[in-house]
């Protein structure tokens, strides 16, 4: 397992992930969603860099999560 | 000129410092460099009637940021009966549309944040954002169309360029409060329902009716934008 906090806005919460989870399975996380409100447009960031959400998240990560830009459909 | 000073430090030792000041002659766009990041925040800026005190954050950059206090929400837009209560639908076609003024309820702090930006001698409004703000503070997107996830308003306005930077805020507020509201980006009709509750007053016109909801938080969506949010001056 992967530990892993994510923050978003002022809140932030911490979980145990499997090996070889992507950033888009935090995206999907009922524990993390429950915990911090999140929706499905939200983008990931590491270090000020957004994270692609096919890439690994690497163990002890500390993610921040930002409301994403939408576009009129 | 120079100085001398004495100290005398716990444990008895005593210290003599002489210290030596020159002005420097600094060029001019060397100071400009170093307050290219400088930030000044003004709080109390002036008052716009009806909207309130405005806080702004000023810099040497071309864009600067506007706190506007938003007391009521002009909704024009189309309204039905549900259950005794008027309630707007965005969508619809065929209804008449009606401005409603919507008081925000206790405790629910509303800002619009404007990014002004000049460009050679004249500013304009690029992006605005519209907030529900709470105690924390964490921001808020009420639900309403013609609001993007990250709390940008969708206008539908024509970038207009202006003299001065209160004269174009004054137009994003006279914008803001006689647009059409209609259903793009509306995405939970239950949410607005259960927010947007306005009855018919006896001699005509219209009252805002408490939410259906013990926190107005329950009934909007968490929006964390960092890079925008931290040109917020509450």
């Amino acid at each position: 397992m992967v530990q892993v906090t994510v923050r978003y806005g002022l809140d932030q919460h911490s979980v145990s992930i499997p090996l070889e989870s992507r950033f888009g399975d935090l995206v999907h996380n009922s524990d993390l969603r429950a915990a911090l409100g999140y929706g499905d447009n939200i983008k990931l960031l590491v270090n000020g860099v957004e994270m692609p959400m096919d890439a690994k998240v690497p163990t002890g990560s500390y993610v921040t999560a930002e409301t994403a830009a939408n576009s009129k459909a | 000129m120079e100085s001398t000073e004495y100290l005398l430090r716990v444990g008895g030792e005593i210290i003599r410092r002489s210290i030596t000041e020159n002005e420097i002659i600094v060029p001019d766009a060397l100071l400009a460099k170093l307050q290219g990041n400088v930030v000044l925040p003004i709080r109390n800026l002036l008052v716009i009637q009806e909207w309130g005190t405005v806080n702004a954050l000023f810099s040497n950059e071309s864009v600067q940021w506007w706190t506007v206090p938003v007391r009521r929400i002009m909704l024009k837009a189309p309204y039905k009966l549900v259950e005794k209560v008027m309630v707007p639908i965005f969508d619809s076609k065929t209804e008449t549309r009606i401005e409603m003024r919507w008081d925000p309820p206790e405790g629910m702090r509303i800002i619009l944040l404007m990014m002004i930006q000049r460009v050679n001698a004249f500013y304009h409004i690029p992006k605005c954002y519209l907030y529900a703000v709470d105690q924390r503070p964490e921001y808020w997107r009420l639900p309403l169309p013609n609001v993007f996830d990250d709390g940008a308003i969708c206008e539908g306005r024509q970038i207009r360029k202006f003299g001065s930077m209160l004269e174009a805020a004054l137009n994003i507020l006279e914008t803001f409060d006689n647009s059409n509201w209609n259903a793009d980006l509306w995405n939970d009709v239950e949410k607005t329902h259960r927010m947007f509750r306005f009855e018919a007053i006896d001699g005509g016109g219209f009252k805002t009716l408490p939410m259906d909801a013990n926190s107005w938080i329950t009934l909007c969506s968490k929006t964390v934008n960092s890079a925008i949010q931290k040109n917020i001056l509450l």
